[in-house]
């Protein structure tokens, strides 16, 4: 494309001008800041939505490559429950690691009672529970388990593990799985 | 504002930086959040009315589906019932003849909503919860909505 001669730019200016000095005649003082509000009504609709979006997630689960539970289309939706973890490293109930997983089996701390961590830590959170609801007058242990596994367990290890829920009194268990 | 005009006019810079970062924060998180549900299961209790008793045979029956390594068995407590055992085809364990096969059982009526689900002590939980999702609907309407979840092998 060939640039403009001289005469096409003053022609240009000269345009220019007499729209300027139009616009001056009606009363339009032109540009004079950049509005700032509609696009503060839009962040803000943006914002809220996000947060929303942000607090409905379910109970603070980070999930990683040793703990990626398995897709399912599973309809419930997330109910807040005691969680027991099961990773491909370590079992925890309540985000609180109660023993070493190696190659899907518990390397275990007293090897005559090889879940015994762990049933006791998921009966003082039945207690702890149960005596928080006695002095506020709560709902009580409604028995509800949550079970977050990763989904290479194998399923002796889980078995293992909701056996020992149900020896603490946990009457329900709730597989939490990726929708699929 | 220091060297504004007279009209005292909000700044509003600083405030849309805050927004722009929060939001830019919060697109970056949420695009990490995995959607996460909840599959209910039942596990036998120990009321001791689960024994064998004398058999009625009107009565309806209970499914039980076994995942093996080899293989996916299903069985009836029905008397007269065959059971049915799909093979893994290609390592792969076949959910979508598994739900065919518990669709026939549905409707011939002899069976409870109930169904037990067992597997070896080896297999992977994602197997389990597949096996699950095969037997709770068959993608139109529910089959076995109640699933058992079985801790040990017989």
């Amino acid at each position: 494309m060939s640039e403009p001669t001289q005469a096409e730019l003053d022609q240009i200016s000269a345009n220019d001008d007499e729209f300027m000095l139009r616009r001056r005649r009606h009363g339009d003082p032109g540009i004079v800041g950049l509005n700032l509000t509609a696009m503060m009504d839009v962040m803000t609709i943006l914002l809220v939505y996000l947060i929303k979006v942000f607090s409905d997630a379910p109970q603070n689960i980070t999930l990683n490559d040793d703990l990626r539970p398995p897709a399912s289309t599973a309809p419930d939706n997330i109910v807040p429950a005691v969680r027991v973890m099961i990773s491909a490293g370590a079992i925890s109930v309540d985000d609180k690691t109660v023993l070493q997983v190696k190659g899907g089996e518990v390397v275990p701390t007293d090897p005559k009672n090889k879940y015994g961590p762990l049933s006791g830590a998921l009966q003082k959170r039945v207690d702890d529970i149960r005596a928080i609801s006695q002095r506020t007058h709560g709902p009580g242990f409604d028995g509800i388990l949550m079970v977050v596994a990763d989904e290479d367990t194998p399923y002796g290890l889980l078995a293992d593990v909701l056996s020992q829920a149900g020896r603490a009194q946990f009457t329900s268990y709730r597989l939490t799985v990726r929708h699929k | 504002m220091a060297g504004g005009g007279g009209e005292g006019e909000l700044n509003l810079v600083p405030y849309l930086d805050i927004m722009l970062n929060l939001i830019m924060f919060l697109l970056v998180v949420t695009a990490y959040i995995v959607e996460l549900r909840e599959a209910p299961v039942l596990v036998p209790t120990l009321t001791g009315d689960n024994g064998p008793g004398p058999v009625d045979p009107d009565k309806k029956g209970y499914l039980s589906v076994v995942v093996t390594q080899r293989a996916l068995s299903i069985a009836s407590s029905k008397e007269g019932v065959a059971p049915v055992e799909l093979l893994r085809k290609g390592g792969v364990l076949p959910y979508r003849d598994l739900t065919q096969v518990l669709r026939q059982f549905k409707d011939s009526g002899t069976v409870e909503d109930t169904l037990q689900v067992l597997a070896d002590p080896a297999i992977p939980y994602s197997e389990v919860v597949a096996t699950m999702d095969a037997a709770r609907t068959d993608g139109k309407t529910a089959l076995f909505p109640g699933i058992q979840l079985a801790l040990a092998l017989p």
